[in-house]
């Protein structure tokens, strides 16, 4: 089996090639004929070597014009379908009159087969040729329509075809040695006609063709028919006919070969024609099925890339309209007790708004809780002749357990729909519902992941206002550490500096949680910063503190805040407290909780801060611990809930043998975690270690 | 989890007396928040808040209070607080709010300390 090349490149080579060889061999036979015949004065046939040797020459055209055929015909992917069989058809039906009105209007000077001026010649050569290229045409559609009957023998049957069109040539070339041959020609023929007919079921895809195309399909098909009778009734029964006469002496009973051929279209071309009109008169229901897939693929597509719900609306909207064959169209959506429409199909806006300032069409379309058909509005009030509107399909949409839209579509006809069409439009409505459910969520996922990302930045933000190092405070060492809770909280501590150049550590932690908290620290952060400058010592600090962010915070906010000023010449601390939780200290292996009087900044104005604040000095020797924390760390919960307490804490740090402030620090964190075994912060914990350093010098 | 409730209802001295009962955090502080707002409108000045069923507090819940008392005092009101637990009371005391409220034992102590009107 010969195979087509794939590529194009070689296929267009091979079809000049072709063309070039083609065209040769028509000039070569065209001069021999003439110098034989007109110069000459001999008719084609008079000996045996000179029939022979036209005969080669023209079934090397034959071949060439096969091989072009063969070439250029493309082979659908798959089914037959409309488009290739309407191109055959025309081109066919087409070439055919040509042919036909050509070889009417040249005169015919054939002599017994053998033209006998030059412009004979020519002409008888330009007919028999045409003849047999629309006939190899022809043969090779067919080859086409057998080939894409999807059967595993199509092939077989295709050379069976084949085989019986060269016995109907042979029989007939040797119909001079018996008329036997003739019958069996006759007899072949009708034999190939049968098994065209056979051959060419399954014309499937006519059935999923639409109206219109259908309806094409005919008026070709009765071309073809015509084409194909009249070319058939020549070359087969009219012997003398001008083209049958330049066939036959083209190739030796030539005729009859493109008369089977074209016998064979015709028969094709007549299952074609009635299995086009069987398949009529479901064409409207096949039309319907399959814009209905179309458009709920449509509209799934839609709903897969996202696009915005008003957008859904308004392409429902229009396919709606167009499969129900309507005469407008509407949805309209609902926002609290605002009605909007967003989608308008030929029709305006202002004349839904003029439907619905009537009451019975109102009340019809805003209180329905399921798509109703109405097919006459007789059925639902004769006060309504005057409405434009007839008949109306109504189709509620639910998301999110409410109303949230109606699709209206309607006609200016009474029973303007057809049961069908409800069916349809409740099934564009549920999918409308999914898709809008599905946008809603699709925006809370992203306004979640926008306060995630928010919080996250806020987390940073708090981290990096926390200092890094701690002050070099000899004999005291100091370490501080902030463990975030999962919520971003307002905790904060901060190394210092006072006016005179002492240092300090202060912890807070602002009421609340979240960026609002967040924040809140970052502006007593800016406070203190500035007021510490000018602050003589901690209690002085928090007065001034409270006294610039009195005024800017929020009545509800308050700030917690321990302040503790070093003076590593006496080893003293002294702390000053506005509402946070104590401080604990173990001087000389007593434990003392230190809770100096004091008011949470952000409660009472300056005048009442600055009376009620206290603060104390706390002398310390050597292995002197303070542990100054915020509320997460003493209410550290465990599985149960239960908080790990104050006297726990109270007691770690009374046995606590830890001889610098970062392993203080790493102890306390250590006792934290097994308690809260492996739960959660719900808040945020810092913890401020001071230690007096054994290699200090102790005054 | 505890649920939180609060109860209004009139006292004497022409008072108004708000029971707390069970978790007061970020999630219930609204409905204090309403039941304040409520009694604002409805013309009290004097309130007492009776914290005898009260569980938990949290910053959020406290900073109810401090919402209100600044109006209710520039009006000759006051928010007096009764019968808080030890633990409860810690916590107000140690951010220094008894400056700001008073604190009673009893909701009775604390309805009678409202001065007569002149």
């Amino acid at each position: 089996m010969i195979r087509i090349p794939e590529s194009l490149e070689v296929r267009n080579a091979a079809t000049t090639f072709f063309v070039v060889a083609c065209i040769v061999c028509v000039f070569i036979r065209m001069a021999s004929v003439a110098i034989w015949c007109v110069a000459k004065g001999h008719g084609v046939d008079d000996t045996f070597v000179v029939e022979a040797g036209l005969t080669v020459v023209s079934d090397l055209i034959l071949l060439c014009i096969i091989g072009v055929v063969s070439l250029q015909i493309r082979r659908p992917t798959g089914a037959l379908s409309y488009e290739p069989v309407a191109t055959a058809l025309t081109a066919y039906s087409v070439s055919a009159l040509a042919l036909l009105v050509f070889a009417a209007l040249v005169p015919n000077d054939l002599m017994s087969g053998s033209p006998t001026t030059y412009v004979g010649v020519l002409t008888s050569h330009i007919v028999s040729i045409a003849s047999f290229g629309i006939s190899i045409g022809l043969a090779g559609f067919l080859a086409l329509v057998f080939i894409c009957r999807r059967h595993t023998r199509a092939r077989t049957y295709l050379f069976i075809q084949f085989g019986v069109l060269l016995s109907i040539w042979l029989c007939s070339a040797l119909t001079p040695v018996s008329n036997v041959f003739n019958v069996l020609s006759w007899l072949l023929i009708m034999i190939g006609g049968v098994l065209i007919l056979v051959n060419t079921r399954g014309l499937d895809w006519l059935t999923t063709t639409t109206m219109d195309k259908k309806v094409r399909l005919l008026w070709l098909t009765f071309c073809g028919l015509f084409a194909s009778i009249v070319l058939t009734a020549m070359f087969l029964t009219s012997t003398d006919s001008y083209v049958t006469a330049s066939a036959a002496s083209f190739v030796r009973s030539g005729e009859i070969v493109i008369g089977s051929v074209n016998f064979f279209g015709f028969v094709f071309f007549l299952r074609l024609l009635f299995s086009t009109v069987a398949a009529l008169p479901n064409s409207g229901i096949v039309d319907r099925r399959s814009y209905e897939v179309e458009s709920l693929a449509h509209i799934t597509r839609l709903m897969a890339e996202a696009v915005s719900v008003e957008h859904l609306l308004k392409s429902t909207t229009a396919l709606a309209l167009r499969i129900c064959r309507a005469h407008g169209a509407w949805t309209e959506v609902y926002d609290g007790k605002e009605s909007r429409v967003v989608a308008a199909e030929l029709v305006h806006p202002e004349y839904v708004r003029v439907l619905h300032a009537n009451p019975i069409i109102h009340k019809l379309i805003s209180e329905t809780t399921k798509p109703i058909h109405i097919q006459s509005m007789d059925e639902v009030s004769r006060d309504l002749d005057t409405v434009a509107v007839r008949s109306m399909i109504v189709v509620p949409i639910y998301a999110d357990h409410r109303r949230s839209a109606t699709m209206v579509v309607f006609s200016t006809v009474d029973y303007g729909f057809e049961p069908d069409d409800l069916r349809l439009l409740t099934a564009f409505g549920d999918m409308v519902s999914v898709a809008i459910d599905q946008a809603r969520l699709m925006e809370a996922a992203l306004a979640k992941e926008r306060l995630q990302k928010e919080a996250d930045v806020a987390r940073e933000i708090q981290s990096s206002l926390l200092p890094r190092i701690g002050p070099n405070v000899e004999p005291f060492s100091v370490h501080s550490v902030m463990i975030p809770a999962t919520e971003v909280g307002g905790d904060y501590f901060d190394y210092i500096r006072f006016s005179d150049g002492s240092r300090g550590v202060i912890i807070a932690d602002v009421a609340g949680k979240g960026i609002p908290a967040a924040l809140y620290m970052a502006t007593l952060k800016g406070a203190v910063l500035a007021e510490m400058r000018v602050s003589s010592g901690p209690a002085d600090l928090l007065c001034r503190v409270n006294e610039t962010l009195m005024g800017s915070m929020e009545k509800h906010s308050y700030i917690s805040l321990t302040c503790v000023q070093f003076d590593p010449t006496s080893c003293v601390l002294r702390i000053a407290r506005s509402g946070h939780t104590p401080a604990i200290c173990r001087v000389r292996g007593e434990v003392v909780v230190l809770q100096p009087r004091g008011v949470a900044i952000g409660i009472v104005p300056p005048a009442t801060f600055n009376a009620n604040i206290e603060q104390v000095e706390v002398a310390m020797t050597q292995g002197d611990v303070c542990l100054l924390t915020t509320d997460g760390a003493n209410e550290r919960r465990n599985r149960m809930g239960i908080e790990i307490g104050t006297e726990t804490i109270l007691e770690l740090v009374r046995t606590t043998k830890v001889t610098s402030a970062s392993a203080l620090i790493e102890m306390m964190l250590l006792a934290l975690e097994s308690h809260a075994e492996g739960t959660e912060p719900h808040d945020d914990i810092t913890l401020v270690g001071i230690v007096v350093n054994t290699i200090g010098e102790i005054p | 989890m505890n649920l939180f409730t609060a109860e209004v209802k009139k006292g004497v001295n022409d008072s108004c007396v708000i029971t707390l009962m069970g978790y007061l955090d970020a999630h219930t502080a609204a409905d204090l928040e309403a039941c304040f707002h409520k009694a604002f409108a409805d013309g009290y000045r004097r309130f007492v808040v009776d914290f005898e069923q009260l569980d938990y507090i949290s910053s959020a819940g406290l900073g109810v209070f401090m919402v209100f008392i600044e109006d209710a005092k520039r009006d000759n009101g006051d928010i007096k607080m009764a019968a808080m637990k030890p633990k409860i009371f810690t916590v107000f005391d140690l951010l220094g709010f008894p400056v700001l409220f008073d604190i009673y034992r009893t909701v009775e102590d604390a309805q009678r300390a409202f001065p007569a009107y002149e």
